[in-house]
């Protein structure tokens, strides 16, 4: 076991002409709550999609507990999408089989007592639940898996805000002094105080790398507040007419 | 008692300060075990790290010791609490007139402001 | 892995061929029951009626049956992995080889059945005529001509033996085609349905020049009879050639280039 879980240098990814990332070098220890924040387009999903194995990098290296994205990591690694991927003719029950099947870290019994709490019925198909629900149900399954390093991408947004307090609850009550929660997400207000470090990351690059109560120290407000200084976008500017009066 | 956190300030010494609160009202009485990091951290809603700090510090302070058996368990030495009251007590005396002074009160002014609030108090109760 | 990963492969097929199978087959004895109880229908409707539209509708049934076990193959690969499901099945602890290779043997599971149910309801209708006792005769007389027959032609069985295992190859290399140009397609952002008929196409067109080629090859092998046939074993390899080449290269494509949506 590493030390540190996550080791990235010089990482690069081009789409195109694109440069998604452009040269990130990010080192993450364990036991972490680490939030990766950023604007649209910033590259947080790209990120992660390098780290959990779904696109290869275009230069620069990636390693996971030392291993490099591949069948080590993918077991080691629980990722939650922002979308559901579940196929539509399943229902939670085969969901919850399939993830035992394949994860030998999957808790089965976990998984059935976060159903119950949830008071979600096994029996009903995944596409019949409600949005909120079925984020839930599939962070049910993420969490439910004893993993190193628990990948989260938006995992609260488009959910309303009691379901964001239990989503958080949830991630809280999982948390493993040996694993890390990486949470991808533009909804910061809502989290900041379940993290232990802030990521910035803006045009893929890393503009910050710090715990989060330093931030508060050195700027004497809360990550919000900074996020938005460090990333103001001049608003949309017509020019210096003044509205007519009719 | 809710936690009620401000996010624009660290947090672990706002968690500090509201665990102090409860041990020195009693939530948390002397010698009972304090529930566990996770459950704190859970019930505030903060990082486990976070409630940690507060809690390394609420030890540092005296008001919370380790027993090898049973964890964390709130002190029992009176002296102890009664200084932290104290001291506690200071700060927010400290914060009241401070506070006053903003809006144009000098300390003798705002002092003179309890006095009568108290007097107040002690005529409606012998009412 | 590759066992779990056909279970739920094959699992979600299941659902939906088992009732059109069933319903298939359903038609297909009502019908010969229909024909077999010699109802003459006097006029022109009911002819139409008892007749001709179950027959219409049987042949539109086992044509459909095809068809479906094709859109099957295409859909569980485009939609099941390079779809949303994608970002399930590639982050699962599981080579890209076994994804593919489910994929693959589960269609031509899929494939072989339909032949099978397809082949069942053609039997069904075409005895509709014989009663009970002419069939068993029938199918015993088969049974017991058939130890003599293999006696006397001793090349016949092993010989049917390699064009099945070739036709199962066939089957196995026109799925690993269809992948194929599904991963090419894939790589493009917003022409990915364009692109994978285009190397669809184009893929067939290449076969169109080197396969005659590659048929005359096995030709100019000596062969003297029986299983020491050129042409004969040509059925085997070829697609099997076909099916590794189109196998390394879709399994490259996802492995490097994974581009889900």
């Amino acid at each position: 076991m590493e030390a540190n879980l996550i080791e990235i240098h010089g990482l690069r990814k081009q789409f195109g002409s694109l440069a998604a990332l452009d040269g990130v070098d990010l080192t993450v220890g364990r036991g972490k709550i680490v939030g990766l924040l950023g604007p649209n387009g910033s590259g947080k999903t790209t990120l992660i999609k390098i780290l959990n194995g779904l696109l290869c990098p275009t230069a620069g290296s990636v390693l996971v507990d030392g291993h490099a994205p591949g069948l080590y990591t993918k077991a080691a690694v629980s990722y939650l999408p922002d979308k559901p991927y579940f196929a539509p003719w399943m229902r939670v029950r085969d969901a919850i089989e399939l993830f035992q099947d394949f994860y030998k870290d999957f808790d089965r019994v976990k998984a059935d007592d976060m159903c119950r709490m949830m008071e979600l019925d096994e029996s009903r198909q995944i596409k019949t639940l409600s949005k909120g629900t079925q984020e839930k149900m599939q962070l049910m399954l993420v969490m439910s898996r004893h993993a190193q390093l628990y990948l989260l991408d938006e995992p609260i947004a488009g959910v309303d805000p009691a379901a964001r307090d239990a989503i958080l609850d949830t991630i809280l009550t999982n948390y493993c002094e040996n694993s890390t929660v990486v949470i991808s997400t533009h909804l910061i207000s809502d989290i900041e105080k379940v993290l232990d470090e802030a990521v910035f990351l803006k045009k893929g690059r890393i503009v910050l790398h710090d715990s989060v109560e330093a931030i508060r120290e050195r700027e004497g407000k809360s990550v919000d507040a900074y996020f938005r200084e460090v990333f103001r976008v001049a608003p949309v500017n017509g020019g210096n007419e003044t509205c007519s009066e009719n | 008692m809710d936690f009620q956190l401000d996010n624009n300030l660290p947090i672990w010494p706002q968690l500090l300060e509201r665990m102090t609160e409860r041990i020195l009202t009693r939530r948390y009485p002397p010698g009972s075990k304090l529930p566990s990091v996770r459950e704190l951290a859970l019930e505030a809603g903060v990082n486990p790290n976070t409630m940690q700090r507060a809690l390394s510090q609420l030890e540092a302070n005296g008001l919370v010791v380790t027993n090898r058996t049973a964890g964390r368990v709130v002190t029992e030495d009176e002296a102890v609490l009664d200084a932290t009251r104290c001291r506690l007590a200071q700060e927010r005396i400290a914060q009241y007139f401070s506070g006053m002074a903003k809006i144009g009160y000098a300390e003798d002014d705002a002092a003179a402001l309890i006095a009568e609030r108290k007097e107040q108090k002690n005529g409606s109760e012998s009412d | 892995m590759l066992g779990k990963l056909m279970k739920y492969d094959l699992r979600s097929n299941f659902r939906t061929l088992l009732p059109l199978w069933l319903t298939t087959h359903g038609l297909a004895i009502v019908y010969s029951l229909l024909y077999g109880s010699r109802i003459t229908p006097s006029s022109a409707v009911g002819r139409f009626l008892l007749i001709v539209l179950p027959a219409i509708v049987l042949v539109l049934l086992l044509g459909a049956m095809f068809t479906i076990a094709l859109v099957y193959m295409v859909r569980g690969f485009s939609r099941g992995l390079l779809g949303q499901e994608g970002y399930l099945m590639f982050t699962l602890p599981v080579t890209p080889t076994a994804l593919i290779a489910s994929k693959a043997l589960s269609a031509l599971v899929i494939e072989l059945l339909t032949g099978v149910a397809a082949g069942l309801c053609c039997m069904v209708l075409l005895t509709c005529n014989s009663t009970w006792a002419e069939l068993l005769g029938f199918l015993q007389e088969i049974w017991t001509s058939i130890g003599p027959g293999i006696q006397e032609h001793p090349d016949v069985l092993p010989r049917l033996c390699v064009v099945f295992v070739g036709m199962l190859f066939w089957l196995l290399a026109l799925n690993l085609h269809t992948y194929l140009a599904c991963s090419v397609g894939q790589l493009s952002g917003k022409h990915r349905k364009a692109l994978a008929i285009i190397t669809f196409c184009a893929i067939t067109i290449l076969l169109g020049k080197l396969l005659p080629a590659a048929f005359s090859l096995f030709d100019l092998l000596p062969s003297s009879g029986g299983l020491r046939d050129g042409s004969l074993w040509a059925l085997v390899i070829i697609p099997a050639v076909l099916c590794t080449i189109y196998f390394f290269a879709t399994r490259l494509i996802l492995a490097r280039r994974l581009n889900l949506e």
